[in-house]
C-alpha cells in the first residue's frame, strides 16, 4: 500500500492536535469525493448529503484513533463506503428515483444541443447501469473507475482480499459493457 | 491459457494490476485469440466511458453545514438563544427570582435552627467586634462572654425579621380577605390601606397570578437545561407546525418502542426529552427527518441501549 502523502500526513497531525483550520481544509479538499461516492451509491441527494456529513463528523470525532499506516483518503472512502452500504442494507430504506433525475442533469456545458442530448442520454444510461449493479460490485466500480482508487486502496477501504476486489470489479465491468453496448464504438 | 481464464483477467490487465507471471501468458493469448482481443477492446471502451462521467460536486454550502455541525455553539448558549427574552421581561424576572431567593432564605432560617447556628458561627456578629478588647488583650473570658451575650440578641433580631416577613404575608392575606368580605373600608384601616382597597380586589388578584407565573418560567427553563445536559443526543428540529410535529413525534416514539420523559414548551421552542431503544435508532432518525429539518448537535459514536434524546422543536 502507498504511504500517506506528506500533505495528508501533516493534515492528520494538525487534526489530531485539534487545529480548527485543519478540519476546514479537510472538508474543503474531500467534500466532492465523499459526496460523489454517497450519491453514486444512494442515488438520492438528501441521503447522500446526510451520509457525507456523517463521514466528516466521524473523522472529526475519531481522528485521534486513526491508524497512521493508511492514507487519509482511503480512510475517508472506507467510512463513506461503510456508511452507504449500511444504509442500503437497512430493510426499510425509502427507495426513491430522485437520484437518477439528478445525475442526468450533469450534461456537459459547451456542446451543441444534439451533442448534449446524446451526451445526456449516455449519462442517463450510464448512471442507470451503475445504479442497477449489485451494491457490493457497485461500490468497487465507483471507487475504481469513478474515483480512481488502486486495487490495494479499494481492498483496504472495503476490508477485502485483493482477489475479491479484482473479481468484483471485473464482473461489474462485464455487466456494464453489456448495458452500454450501443454506445461503444 | 483458455479463453475463460484469459477473460477473467482482462480487467486487471487494463488496470496494469497483474504480476509478470500472469501478464506474460495473458498477453500471449490475447495476441493470438481474436475473440479475446475484441472483448478486451470492448472492456477498454466501457472503462473509458465510465471514466468520462462528469464529476459530481457536493451541493453549495455543504462544507459550511459540516463545519457548523462539527463545531456547534455550546449547548447552554444555544438554549439561551432559544429561550432568550427581551430585557423588559428579563429584568422583572430576575428581580422576582432575587426576591424569591431572599424570602426562601429567610423562611429556611426560620424553619431550621441548626442553620441559624451555623450562620452565627461562620459570621462573627457585630456585637463581638464592638465589645472586643484592644488587640494586646488575649482572647479570654470577656470576649467570649460578649459573644455569648450577643447570641440571643442576634437570634432575636433574625427571628424578628423573619416574623416581620411572615406577618407581612399574613397581613396581605388578611387584607385580601377583608377586601373580599367587606367592600367598605374597615374603620381601623390606615389611609394607605384605604387607597389600596380603593383599587379593589383587582390588585391582589393580579398579584398572585404574576407571582405564580414567574417561578413557573424559571422552573421550566431550569428543567430544559437539565434535559439538555443529561441527553445522549441533542438537536434541533425545525418544523412548519410545532403541534403537528409534536403529535407526529409521539406516534413515532410509540412506534419505535421509546418513551417520552419530559416536555416543556417555551415561547418559541418546545423541548421534548425521549428515550429510544438503540435498535430502533436509525428508524427513529430517518422518520424524524420526515417530520422536519433535523440537525443533531451532539451524537456520540457509541449509543447506549436506551438513547436519551433532547429535541428542541422550533418553527
Amino acid at each position: 500500500m502507498e504511504g500517506r502523502t506528506s500533505d495528508d500526513s501533516h493534515l492528520v497531525d494538525r487534526l489530531r492536535r485539534g487545529d480548527a483550520r485543519a478540519f476546514d481544509e479537510l472538508v474543503t479538499a474531500y467534500q466532492h469525493r465523499v459526496f460523489s461516492v454517497a450519491l453514486r451509491m444512494l442515488r438520492n441527494r438528501t441521503e447522500a448529503e446526510e451520509v457525507a456529513q456523517e463521514v466528516f463528523l466521524r473523522v472529526y470525532r475519531t481522528v485521534a484513533a486513526f491508524r497512521g499506516d493508511a492514507k487519509l483518503s482511503t480512510w475517508l472512502y472506507a467510512i463513506a463506503s461503510r456508511l452507504c452500504l449500511n444504509r442500503l442494507a437497512s430493510s426499510d430504506r425509502r427507495v426513491t428515483r430522485e437520484g437518477d433525475e439528478t445525475l442526468t442533469r450533469l450534461a456537459s456545458g459547451d456542446a451543441t444541443p444534439v451533442d448534449e442530448l446524446e451526451r445526456s442520454e449516455l449519462e442517463a444510461t450510464l448512471h442507470r447501469a451503475i445504479a442497477e449493479l449489485p451494491e457490493e460490485r457497485r461500490i468497487v466500480v465507483v471507487l475504481r473507475d469513478l474515483e480512481g482508487l488502486s486495487y490495494e486502496e479499494i481492498a483496504a477501504a472495503l476490508d477485502l482480499e485483493l482477489g475479491t476486489v479484482r473479481s468484483r470489479l471485473h464482473r461489474a465491468r462485464m455487466d456494464l459493457k453489456e448495458k452500454l453496448e450501443r454506445f461503444l464504438p | 491459457m483458455t479463453c475463460d481464464e484469459a477473460r477473467a483477467r482482462l480487467s486487471a490487465l487494463l488496470d496494469e494490476a497483474l504480476g509478470p507471471d500472469e501478464r506474460g501468458p495473458l498477453e500471449a493469448h490475447v495476441a493470438t485469440c481474436v475473440d479475446c482481443r475484441r472483448e478486451l477492446g470492448l472492456l477498454r471502451n466501457t472503462v473509458a466511458l465510465l471514466q468520462s462521467v462528469n464529476p459530481v460536486r457536493a451541493p453549495a454550502g455543504f462544507a459550511d453545514r459540516v463545519l457548523a455541525a462539527a463545531r456547534p455553539a455550546p449547548w447552554y448558549r444555544r438554549l439561551q438563544r432559544a429561550l432568550s427574552l427581551p430585557w423588559s421581561v428579563k429584568l422583572p424576572l430576575a428581580a422576582a427570582a432575587a426576591l424569591l431567593v431572599g424570602v426562601a432564605v429567610a423562611h429556611l432560617l426560620e424553619m431550621a435552627p441548626e442553620l441559624q447556628r451555623a450562620a452565627r458561627v461562620e459570621s462573627p456578629s457585630p456585637a463581638v467586634t464592638e465589645s472586643q478588647e484592644p488587640p494586646a488583650t488575649p482572647t479570654g473570658a470577656p470576649g467570649q462572654k460578649a459573644k455569648a451575650e450577643s447570641e440571643p440578641a442576634t437570634r432575636e433580631r433574625r427571628e424578628g425579621r423573619a416574623r416581620d416577613l411572615a406577618d407581612e404575608a399574613t397581613d396581605a392575606t388578611r387584607r385580601r380577605d377583608l377586601a373580599k368580605a367587606a367592600p367598605a373600608p374597615a374603620p381601623a384601616t390606615a389611609p394607605e390601606r384605604k387607597a389600596e382597597s380603593a383599587v379593589g380586589a383587582a390588585a391582589p388578584a393580579r398579584e398572585p397570578a404574576r407571582e405564580g407565573a414567574r417561578p413557573d418560567a424559571a422552573t421550566s427553563r431550569r428543567s430544559a437545561l437539565r434535559t439538555a445536559a443529561a441527553a445522549d443526543v441533542s438537536g434541533r428540529l425545525v418544523v412548519t407546525d410545532r403541534e403537528a410535529a409534536a403529535r407526529g413525534l409521539t406516534e413515532l416514539v410509540a412506534r419505535t418502542g421509546g418513551a417520552e420523559v419530559a416536555k416543556s414548551a417555551g415561547a418559541d421552542a418546545m423541548v421534548i426529552e425521549l428515550t429510544i431503544p438503540r435498535a430502533a435508532w436509525s428508524e427513529f432518525t430517518r422518520e424524524l427527518a420526515a417530520l422536519g429539518a433535523w440537525t443533531p448537535d451532539r451524537e456520540p459514536a457509541e449509543l447506549p441501549a436506551q438513547v436519551r434524546v433532547a429535541l428542541r422543536i422550533t418553527e
